[in-house]
């Protein structure tokens, strides 16, 4: 069930009214979005839903196990246990053909024959995204950030509440679980900031990135080789918006939704094209990633407490697993390996700190979009075509019109708009009466409806 | 008296204060404030599908048209078909379609045509 439908518009207000009718009880709330969450899950496919609950039981067993345990050893074994048996769940889905794959190529490069025992996984979609949420709750029961839900509910539903099952944004234990102990009130300002990012997501998907998805990038991506610097430069760029636009949607869409049921997530992208340090894009980019990231790893492998050397290598650690976490490939890996390099590089320099110009902005750019061909490109082959190819001066322009090009440019300028812009203009929209605020919200909608291409594609991160 | 650990209201204005929630959330929304919410809202949702219902019923239309064939789903198609042929009578698709009209004429513009306009906006030598 994707986001831009109109099968998810009607299951968005069902859902909505529902729990609107059962605003006094907050247990018969959570268990209609309970309901409805796997509901929106098994649309995709309702054997899902078994790992789903597998998961959920699983967390919320070992919470319980480190709620009732006083021993400190005894919690850290049963936490690195929860954190195992949730990395074992997405290894086996995610990692096991990689790694046979691997496994197979090692083998037959030092001339040893064995027939390994290779199956067809099917990916669960956000597999990655509430794998991490149960890592987060684990770790913050053990860190007593939260207290151990003793309602299975609430854990089944802070891993699954479907605004952000499939794609993020990873909400954290310690901000959600409290939220679900009472009963969520809607502000008129709530109302209006979810409203109108769930047209800014849609419009941001549906009309820019789809459009640069179809009509430029997939198919310059597809045989760089083909197409001259000017086409190529241009799809770099453009799927650097692409995925901005793509991405950033879907977390605005899932926020918006949550707040009109009643539920805060933090902010997941803060312009991060306006980025001016590979440190800075970090806190701009895929927001509640980097911050798990920061907060469950590198602070755990040490940090920056422990020397240069050690700060270094939990720097590239760190980014490593940010890469491989995205998907099953070694350009996902060096796609993690260029950004931990760049920040390596820019903290032992000092550049993080000193004073940053617009060059910073323009390299950052620059480097982040060279790590961007890696990660859309399928093979290392690929995207060493692709770099090559940059140097076609001769090749004339083949897909780049001027519609495309504008496109870029635009998407690239939504990140100069003012940081809270959305946040204004839903505290403008609150204090205007519900019928005209309606004609405004519904005239945006129709714009966004008469632009977009026709069609959905699937939000990129769904594969991850 | 100190607040209970999880008092909601207080964990939340906690987390606004380190950053971590947007400041729109920071509203003092009791029962009364969550009411006035609801009705805003149920209001803006209860006009706007009218407003959409009366000018993009071709969307209904489409999405019908796309699913696996079947009575229900030919059923939709040919109730939306017909509703959006109505409200075109009445001109209530018209700003929508012109809209895709226009936007349809600048995705197929050339370069050629953009030439064409940065010579005529050029001052003459």
């Amino acid at each position: 069930m994707l986001f831009p439908t109109l099968v998810f518009g009607v299951f968005f207000l069902v859902v909505l009214f529902s729990t609107w009718s059962a605003a006094r009880n907050n247990a018969a709330r959570k268990h209609i979005l309970l309901a409805a969450s796997f509901v929106f899950y098994g649309w995709w496919d309702w054997r899902f839903c078994g790992l789903l609950l597998l998961s959920c039981i699983l967390n919320w067993a070992a919470g319980r196990a480190l709620g009732a345990s006083k021993n400190e050893g005894a919690r850290t074994v049963l936490m690195v246990l929860g954190i195992a048996i949730n990395l074992a769940i997405l290894g086996f889905f995610k990692y096991y053909g990689f790694f046979l794959e691997n496994l197979s190529q090692v083998l037959t490069y030092l001339h040893i024959e064995r027939d390994l025992p290779f199956l067809q996984i099917i990916l669960p979609v956000g597999i990655s995204f509430y794998t991490f949420q149960g890592i987060s709750y684990v770790m913050d029961v053990k860190r007593r950030d939260v207290e151990a839900s003793p309602a299975l509910t609430d854990v089944m539903l802070y891993i699954s509440f479907f605004p952000q099952l499939v794609a993020g944004p990873i909400v954290r234990a310690k901000d959600f679980l409290p939220q679900l102990r009472q009963t969520p009130s809607l502000s008129r300002e709530m109302a209006a900031f979810g409203f109108l990012l769930i047209i800014w997501g849609l419009f941001k998907k549906t009309v820019i990135a789809n459009e640069l998805a179809s009509g430029l990038v997939d198919d310059v991506f597809f045989d760089p080789a083909y197409y001259g610097t000017t086409d190529l430069l241009f799809a770099a760029y453009g799927y650097a918006v692409q995925i901005y636009c793509d991405f950033s949607a879907y977390s605005d869409i899932a926020i918006g939704c949550a707040a009109l049921l009643g539920y805060r997530f933090q902010k997941n992208f803060d312009q991060p094209y306006r980025a001016r340090s590979f440190q800075d894009f970090w806190r701009r980019w895929h927001i509640s990633l980097s911050t798990w990231l920061r907060d469950y790893l590198y602070i755990s492998l040490g940090g920056s407490r422990q020397g240069k050397w050690r700060t270094r290598a939990n720097l590239m650690i760190t980014m490593l697993a940010g890469g491989i976490w995205h998907g099953a490939a070694w350009t996902f890996v060096a796609w993690g390996a260029v950004h931990g390099a760049a920040l390596v590089i820019e903290r032992s320099l000092g550049l993080a700190r000193a004073g940053r110009s617009v060059i910073s902005l323009v390299i950052t750019f620059h480097v982040v979009c060279l790590a961007w061909i890696l990660f859309r490109s399928a093979t290392f082959g690929d995207a060493i075509t692709y770099l090559a190819s940059l140097g076609n001066f001769a090749v004339p322009m083949e897909a780049l019109t001027p519609f495309l090009a504008g496109l870029v440019v635009f998407g690239l300028a939504l990140n100069a708009l003012p940081s809270r812009a959305i946040e204004g203009l839903a505290k403008g929209l609150a204090r205007v009466p519900a019928p005209i605020a309606a004609l405004g919200l519904a005239a945006m909608f129709l714009a966004v409806e008469a632009m977009r291409p026709s069609g959905v594609a699937p939000f990129i991160y769904f594969q991850f | 008296m100190a607040r209970p650990k999880h008092d909601y209201a207080s964990h939340i204005a906690n987390r606004i204060g380190t950053g971590a929630f947007d400041p729109i959330y920071d509203t003092k929304a009791g029962r009364a404030a969550d009411r006035s919410g609801k009705a805003w809202a149920g209001t803006v949702i209860a006009v706007m599908l009218m407003v959409l219902a009366a000018t993009n019923m071709i969307s209904v239309e489409r999405w019908a048209a796309s699913q696996p064939p079947g009575w229900a789903t030919e059923t939709v198609r040919q109730i939306a078909d017909l509703w959006d042929d109505r409200m075109a009578e009445a001109g209530l698709t018209a700003p929508r379609e012109a809209l895709a009209a226009s936007y349809s004429e600048v995705k197929t513009t050339e370069w050629t045509e953009v030439e064409a306009w940065i010579n005529e906006a050029a001052p003459a030598p």
